[in-house]
């Protein structure tokens, strides 16, 4: 699972924390998220779905490997 | 109360026991009685004909101690922050079986080479040891994941 948070954190020009803290979660989860350490759950998902204003398959895609 | 109700009942109950954990404040309180049953294990060392049923207690209380750091939770709570200490909870099981599987042996064949009588004894290994370490290395894992994120 491959994800463009990052380039869609900096359309909305917020920060990490930013971020953070509209979805109810660290910021070390948003930095882990962003480097595809961590796979957030459907909840989450749906929650940054709601910040950006798009549907999540416009910045979560899968990879070969999944 | 209709058998789907019962089944329901008995899921809302279990999921309880699955969430168990304990408000952020436990863990200070934990860190407290941990430090302190140590430090006082460590006093007892040098006190002579100390009633070994004192030791047995404050061994306990310190596994206590210990327990509630590792079931309360942090400061900053997240679906990442629980997965990583149920993660640091399963490394610790495993660790420990493999701990107490191997460790009697280790320190045997040790006791052996520097020539130790009863041997045996060093085959036991106690119930606090085997806690002690399992809740040791939860805090570690869980630290050492949390640092790592």
């Amino acid at each position: 699972m491959q994800n463009t948070i990052k380039v869609e954190r900096a359309i909305l020009s917020i920060t990490q924390d930013e971020l953070a803290k509209k979805i109810g979660v660290s910021r070390q989860t948003i930095n882990s998220i962003e480097a595809n350490r961590y796979v957030p759950s459907t909840v989450l998902a749906l929650k940054l779905s709601q910040v950006f204003n798009k549907p999540i398959n416009d910045f979560f895609s899968l990879t070969e490997e999944d | 109360m209709t058998l789907k109700n019962i089944a329901e009942c008995e899921r809302k109950r279990f999921k309880k026991l699955q969430n168990l954990t304990l408000p952020n404040a436990f863990k200070k309180t934990g860190i407290v009685i941990t430090f302190t049953t140590f430090a006082i294990l460590i006093a007892l060392r040098f006190i002579d004909n100390e009633p070994e049923i004192l030791r047995d207690i404050v061994k306990k209380i310190m596994i206590a101690g210990m327990l509630l750091i590792t079931i309360s939770q942090d400061v900053e709570v997240d679906e990442l922050t629980e997965k990583l200490r149920l993660q640091a909870f399963q490394m610790a099981f495993v660790v420990v079986v493999i701990y107490a599987l191997v460790q009697p042996y280790i320190t045997y064949l040790i006791a052996t080479l520097i020539g130790k009588e009863n041997k045996a004894d060093f085959l036991q290994l106690g119930d606090f040891q085997l806690l002690f370490f399992m809740l040791l290395i939860q805090i570690w894992f869980y630290w050492l994941l949390k640092k790592m994120r």
